[in-house]
Order: C-alpha cells, then structure tokens, then sequence
C-alpha cells in the first residue's frame, strides 16, 4: 500500500524547486563544514557548486543505470528502480563532495539487491566492478550501514513496475477500444526507463507514473486512451481528482523529455577533476586519514580510535583547508 | 553481582554510543528488560527531553555485509509504523553502533512506557479485573494481534512482558518483527524464554504460521480472568502436559506424524482439569472464545479477525 507507506510519508516533495533548494542547503552546509577558511568569494573556485553537484549526480545515475543493465545475472527491474531512489534519497542530503558517487552507487545497488531479495554474493557483485574488486567490496560493506542510516532505514521502496500490470490488466479487462495493449510495453519501458534519471520519482507516485508510461505508450502508438482514464478509470467518483492527475502526467512526461539533454563531456571532466581535489579525505579510501582510521578500528582499541579521531580535528583544522587554498 | 553486569555493560554500551553519530542522541539510563535477544535500555531522548525504551539488537554479519533478513525486516517495522496502530508500540528512531568484524549493535527506539502487562497483573494480584476491563484489553491485544498478521507478521512470542500498558490502560503490542533476525535457537542472552504462552505445535517444534499468536492470546485472556498463568510448565513435555490436563489430549489422529522428537505415547493424563475450573468467572461466551483459540490443531485454531467478531466482545458486562 503506497498511501501508507514511508515512501509517501517521508520521501515525496511538493516541488522541483523545494528538492532543488534542499540541495543548495546540502552544497552550503558542507562547505561551511570544510571551508572554513576559503574566502567567501573564492569558494567556488575549489569546492563544486550546487549545479556542478547536480552534473555529478547525474552523471553517476548514467553511470548507475548501465552498471545495472549489463549486470550478471540479469538483474530484475525493481531492483534498478530501488537503487536509483536509494540514490537520489541520498543526494537529496549528503554532498556529493562529502561522499563521492561513485561509491555510493554501487552501495545502492548492492542494497537494493538485499531488499529486492536478488540474490547476489557480495562477490558475485563485485565481478560486476572492473578494476580492484577487493577494495570495491569493502567500501560498498563500509557505506552500507551509512546508506541505511541516510535513508533513515526507509528502504522498503514503490516501483511503478507493479502499478504498470494493474493497468495493462485493467486496460484488457475494461477498454476494448483498444486493440492488443501489449502493444504499449515499448513505449512503457521506454518512459520508464528515462523517468528514474528525473526527480519525477521523488515527486510523483508510482502509480501515476505508471499511468503516465501508459499514455505516453499510447500516444505513440497514436492510439487515445482519454475516456479510459476519464470515463472508465476515474469515473463519476474521481472527477475531482482528475485535473491534479492530468497535471501529474504532464509534469512527468515533460521532465522526462528534459532528461534526454546530456551534459557536455568536457565540463563532466572538468568536474570530475574538482571534485578528486575537493572530496572530504575522511570519506576517501585512498587517503592516508582514512587508511588510518580503518587501521584503528581494525585494532579495535578505544585509545588509538580516540588518539586518531583527535588528530584528525587536529587536520581538520590545519592542512585539510589549507588545501584548498 | 547484578550490579557488575550491568556496570559492564553500561561501559560496553557508551564506549558504542560513543562511535555513533545520531545514537549520541540518546543518555541510557538503565536496563528495564532484558529479553531472550538482548537488552532494553530505558533512556533520555536529548533532543525532546522524553524518555524512550532502547532496545539493542546484535546483528551477525556475514561476508555479504548485513543479513538480507534484518534489512527486510527493518524496511518492514519501519513501514508498519507510517500506521500509527494504536495498539502497536511507536518505533521512534533506529541507530546503529561500530560495525565490527562479526557483528553489528543496532539500536531500536521506542516509546517508553512505564508498565507492562505482568507488572500490571502483579499490582492487581489482590483485586481481579472488571468484565468490562478484562473485555476491553483482550480486545486491544487482539486490534494488535490482527494488525500484525494483516501485515504479515507473526509475533512468536506473545507474553504479558511484551504487551505494554499506558498509564490510561491503552495495550500496545512490543518486541516483534525481527524474527528472522535472531533466531530462537540464536538467543543473544542465557535468558530463558518462558514457555507458558507457546502454541503446542512451537512445542513440538513443528512448522508454525500466525496461529501461535492466537494461541499466546487465549493463554493470556485467560491469565487476564484468573490473575495466573493458565500453563506453567517448566519443559516442553511439562508444559504439553499441562496443556492436555485442561483441554485433553488429542486424538493419535491429530498427533503429528512429521519426524516427531517428542512421542504421542509420553502423555498420560490422569488429573484432568476443566477450563472453567481453572479460570473462575468466566463466562459462556469468554470460555468458547478462549477455547476457539486453544485448539490443538493451529488449522481449526481461530483467526485474530474472526475472534474480533465473536459474541464475546458484544454481550452486555455480567459484573462491571
């Protein structure tokens, strides 16, 4: 039941532009965290704008989507839809500078892969990752409590998968003006498909997105199914609910349109270089404060946890933002 | 030598909560339960003030990370709780401690009550229960009950200790949910789980579904009655015993034929007993609702929907 769901409790906002402003609060409190001694007017010049935060994100939600297309085994599509909510749930909060994408992508997906119960071994998984398949799994077992606690444990997720069944029945059942609905998965799959790169899945209900897979199905088949929805499927009952629903599919069906604009390749680049010099080093494998602290906790010893944790204050203080200048 | 135990654990508990960011939110107090899984901290949430019940929950980590089972089931309590079921214990926050090797600390919030069900029992010791009292909180065990299994949740261990009392005499179910989590054979503590409210099929170690809970629910209406556990048997073959002096034994042809440990012919049962000498003041409609949910086979066992529609709950008081 979606209405009773934390999905729709914690995790729909009323706009494109409120989920735009939480993540331009995200970009100011992370650099008021690490920046503290980056001169207002410099800022930008080191850490990633709100935008270029934006790019990043979307680039890895690309980046996302292929990694799970070519997944072996064949991976089920909800579990490519959960990740992709996972993901954008944790954008919405955390920098991309704080936590670099790349990792917690596949942590998403490796969770998802859990909730959706797709049953895969953590190194059936990471034969999935090109490059250093050890070290993949442990930062993907390390961020996955973080990614938990940042979805604040809501990780039962509402695909549009199953509303798009219902439809697709009920279309049998209740429209013979139609001929053959099967006709409409292509064009199902493929606003499907574009709509986990928007924000229409933080906006929109599954069910509505389902429905608009269907009417855009349709319209490509050139096909009409406006007294379906409007005498059959709303009825006398849902009149009154009717013009916020057609606002819902078109506001669904224009931000999909809008996800087929790519980002510059270059710019991406470019970005991509900020961000290696800006990510916080406490959240990055490679750098020496972290390999320190895993080392410490390893040790499991209150003591060189705490000599670690202070030192690192100490760091943060000092050379962590002189970087940056 | 209690003192110590919990003096350590304490340690134990801070030196976590220390490593925790959003945990640090929460000053334990002192242990209030501690269960067959673990400890339940009472504890200050800091923010507002208020005091939560903090239950700790060890979790085995395998090498794919944190178990399939505790995520779903985690997903679940805190979708069950968008409800707000006014008999079901509010599940405030959920944190975690360090991760270590083999194991991983998380700590569920609740809503802190002061009273439990055997703690009310116990105050009541010297007065019985109002009809109309004993009526209205079966009913409310029940909501709960019926709630739980329409989400398909089976509470496995239903007992006054985890059915909480508000202070204005609302029940609210606690401790379910995670059983796929721990196991009842992966006990956290050396705690013994009483068995006085186990189904007999849980008994004999048989398969088990939703039914166990009715079972648990008749055993407590009737303690409700009688102010005294209906079987307090001290092993599973004490605790069948007990069970078959009230309600007789079953038929061989109802016994289990499944790889049994426990044989049909261990039973004899000479002293037998009626309900309705053991629970006093019952009436007609109270014993067949209790008897409807104490039937041997879990099959022909009433459901927590259909006993919310029973005679029971609709008769005029007889003593209020």
């Amino acid at each position: 039941m979606f209405p009773t769901s934390t999905q729709c409790k914690y995790w729909m906002f009323s706009s494109e532009e409120e989920l735009n402003q939480l993540r331009e609060k995200t970009n100011t409190k992370h650099i008021q965290a690490y920046g503290k001694n980056v001169p207002e007017a410099n800022r930008y010049d080191y850490f990633l704008t709100p935008v270029e935060e934006s790019l990043m994100a979307k680039r890895y939600e690309l980046f996302l989507r292929d990694f799970c297309k070519g997944f072996s085994p064949p991976m089920p599509r909800n579990v490519t839809g959960t990740a992709f909510h996972y993901f954008k749930r944790f954008y919405v909060n955390n920098s991309v500078m704080n936590y670099h994408p790349k990792e917690i992508m596949v942590t998403c997906v490796y969770l998802a892969c859990k909730v959706e119960e797709f049953n895969v071994s953590i190194g059936q998984f990471v034969s999935n990752i090109k490059g250093d398949r050890e070290k993949a799994s442990d930062i993907i077992l390390n961020n996955e409590l973080l990614l938990m606690e940042q979805l604040n444990y809501h990780l039962a997720i509402h695909n549009p998968f199953r509303p798009v069944e219902g439809l697709i029945i009920d279309i049998k059942t209740r429209c013979q003006s139609l001929n053959d609905p099967e006709r409409l998965r292509p064009g199902i799959d493929q606003l499907l498909d574009k709509v986990f790169l928007t924000d229409a899945i933080l906006l929109y209900s599954p069910s509505q997105m389902a429905l608009a897979a269907i009417l855009h199905a349709a319209s490509k088949l050139q096909e009409n199914l406006d007294s379906y929805v409007t005498d059959t499927l709303f009825g006398v009952d849902g009149r009154g609910k009717l013009e916020e629903l057609i606002e819902a599919v078109r506001g669904i069906r224009s931000m999909v349109k809008m996800a087929d604009v790519n980002p510059d390749k270059n710019q991406m680049k470019l970005i991509e270089k900020k961000l290696e010099k800006c990510r916080n080093p406490d959240n990055n494998p490679d750098s020496e404060i972290y390999k320190k602290r895993m080392q410490a906790l390893l040790d499991d010893e209150d003591e060189v946890y705490n000599q670690i944790m202070n030192s690192n204050t100490e760091l943060d203080n000092s050379t962590l933002n002189m970087q940056a200048l | 030598m209690l003192n110590e135990i919990t003096h350590t654990k304490s340690r134990h508990f801070a030196y976590r909560m220390e490593l925790v960011k959003n945990s640090n939110n929460y000053e334990e107090m002192h242990i209030i339960g501690t269960g067959a899984y673990g400890m339940v901290y009472k504890a200050r949430d800091k923010t507002s003030n208020k005091m939560v019940a903090l239950k700790k929950v060890k979790v085995p980590l395998t090498d794919d990370g944190i178990p399939l089972n505790t995520l779903r089931e985690i997903a679940l309590l805190k979708q069950l709780d968008v409800h707000e079921h006014p008999n079901i214990v509010r599940l405030l926050d959920i944190c975690h401690g360090q991760r270590l090797e083999k194991e991983l600390i998380m700590f569920l919030v609740f809503e802190h009550l002061e009273y439990d069900l055997s703690m009310y029992l116990e105050k009541r010791s010297m007065r019985n229960f109002l009809e109309k009292e004993i009526r209205q909180m079966s009913k409310e065990i029940l909501c709960g009950v019926e709630f739980l299994h329409s989400h398909r949740i089976i509470h496995r261990d239903l007992k006054p200790q985890n059915i909480l009392v508000t202070t204005e005499g609302r029940i609210k179910l606690a401790d379910f949910g995670l059983a796929k989590t721990y196991d009842f054979d992966m006990r956290l503590t050396k705690v013994v789980v009483t068995l006085w409210y186990r189904a007999p099929e849980v008994l004999l170690e048989l398969s088990y579904a939703t039914p166990v809970d009715i079972w648990s629910v008749g055993c407590i209406i009737a303690e409700l009655y009688s102010l005294k556990p209906l079987f307090s048997g001290n092993s599973e073959v004490d605790q069948l015993n007990r069970i078959f002096r009230v309600l007789g034994k079953p038929l061989q042809s109802e016994w289990p034929k499944e790889n049994m440990s426990i044989r049909y012919d261990s039973f004899e049962i000479l002293d037998k007993v009626d309900l309705k000498d053991v629970v006093p003041n019952l009436s007609e409609n109270g014993y067949n609702l209790i008897m409807s949910m104490l039937t041997f086979d879990p099959m022909k066992r009433n459901c927590a929907f259909k006993a919310l529609q029973h005679d029971y709950f609709t008769e005029e008081p007889l003593n209020c």
